[in-house]
């Protein structure tokens, strides 16, 4: 038998019936969790709206851009095609929270494969954008967002003018290289309208409730993105050693899709995020024991660095093998 | 020229399982009482279809979430672009037979 890409990695032992049921695919939760967002969108939307023509407005206009980032979120879920089992709706919210987000839903979709496939492996992960030993203005950076959103400018608008680049085309299909184009122009074009809707009308909407927000409100999701992987171990066929999972609070969950059973995640794809409590359930005694908190898990990336900086070979606790219980055996 | 590639009663109900015959992998399906054969890794990066999940007439790849479906092969979802093989199959007493160019 040939050696696939799939069973390099570690897995845990889980029963095949167990793992099968808790792939299987429904429209409720996804809608539950999109409403959610949408009903905080609102709430804090309309804050930001009484909130105009006062010094409210800045704590506002970050509480909406907080809740507005997490479009990271369902368009994470939809990417992989498991946010929900009807098809034209995973595709409809995949469209939407891809705008928001600001990357070409294809392209999102094929990058983020190749991420699965190459976990943290330097130079090869696509969406690896720094390695061991890491720096503080990187995690800095990575934090607040600013990592992000040039690149993402950049690549937004290269796509938009036609322009594929040679690292794209280790993980986009040729056939797939028009599509992206296509829908980085499309997504342009909706940028490009809501800039001309406020020049011509003479308004501040879109700046207030998409432009500005989507800046000052990116450290939310992005202190959660960072701690995924940041500090871990690099170049392993080991998602216990290379991610990171967290505990959360409900609200956490419910903004970030259940995404802090990161290792969970990674490990299997396919098991849909509201599986992903049961799943963690099923294999915990495998895995090292989750972060305590969003903070804890910075509190560990911050000291790695630290540690870093005399042994560019240091990498946090739970990276170490050995971190998970003496019950789990690598295949 | 047809082969023998597992017993039927190896296939599980609306489920896949799968085949290792001759160092070629295979995904043998039973899919609303029929049966179906495909290669057994997935055509976009190589993972293993059978640790996927059946979706009435679909199989995803557990890898990247790609689709295809499972009587044609045609691809349903990427990120996979290259349709997966299929094989005609006929059941001849409790076996699942496969034909492969002579």
């Amino acid at each position: 038998m040939s050696t696939t890409v799939r069973n390099a990695w570690w897995e845990p032992r889980i029963e095949r019936a167990v793992l099968k049921a808790l792939m299987k695919r429904s429209d409720g939760p996804g809608l539950y969790f999109l409403g959610v967002w949408a009903m905080l969108l609102i709430v804090t939307g309309a804050a930001l709206q009484f909130s105009r023509g006062s010094g409210w407005i800045v704590p506002a206009i970050i509480a909406y851009g907080l809740v507005l980032c997490f479009a990271y979120a369902p368009s994470h879920e939809c990417a992989h095609g498991t946010a929900f089992r009807t098809r034209w709706l995973n595709d409809a919210v995949m469209w939407m929270t891809s705008f928001i987000w600001g990357e070409s839903p294809t392209h999102r979709r094929f990058a983020h494969s190749h991420h699965h496939t190459h976990t943290w492996h330097w130079k090869v992960d696509a969406q690896m954008g720094y390695s061991n030993p890491v720096r503080l203005r990187t995690w800095f950076g990575d934090v607040i967002g600013l990592h992000e959103f040039w690149p993402r400018a950049k690549l937004m608008a290269r796509h938009a003018t036609g322009r594929i680049v040679e690292r794209e085309r280790t993980y986009l299909p040729q056939a797939q290289e028009a599509v992206v184009v296509r829908e980085a122009r499309i997504l342009m074009a909706g940028y490009l309208g809501l800039i001309a809707w406020a020049a011509i009308g003479q308004t501040w909407l879109p700046l207030l409730y998409f432009f500005i927000p989507r800046f000052a409100g990116a450290f939310g999701v992005y202190s959660f993105i960072t701690a995924q992987h940041m500090a871990m171990a690099q170049d392993v066929y080991d998602h216990r050693l290379c991610t990171r999972s967290m505990v959360i609070g409900w609200l956490g969950r419910m903004l970030y899709w259940n995404m802090h059973h990161h290792i969970e995640h990674h490990i299997y794809p396919s098991i849909p995020f509201h599986a992903l409590p049961a799943l963690s359930a099923a294999i915990r005694e495998q895995l090292p024991v989750p972060s305590p908190s969003l903070f804890a898990a910075h509190a560990e990336i911050l000291k790695t660095i630290n540690a870093q900086r005399t042994d560019p070979t240091a990498l946090a606790a739970r990276a170490q093998p050995g971190a998970s219980a003496p019950g789990a055996t690598a295949n | 020229m047809w082969v023998e590639l597992c017993t039927t009663s190896m296939v599980p109900d609306d489920d896949v399982v799968e085949v290792v015959r001759e160092g070629h992998v295979y995904c043998a399906y039973r899919i609303a009482n029929r049966h179906y054969v495909t290669d057994g890794l997935c055509t976009h990066a190589d993972a293993r279809l059978a640790d996927g999940f059946v979706l009435d007439d679909i199989i995803e790849c557990p890898m990247h979430n790609g689709r295809f479906h499972i009587p044609t092969g045609k691809v349903d979802a990427a990120p996979a672009c290259e349709p997966l093989r299929t094989y005609v199959v006929r059941v001849d007493g409790g076996r699942l037979m496969i034909e492969l160019p002579g």
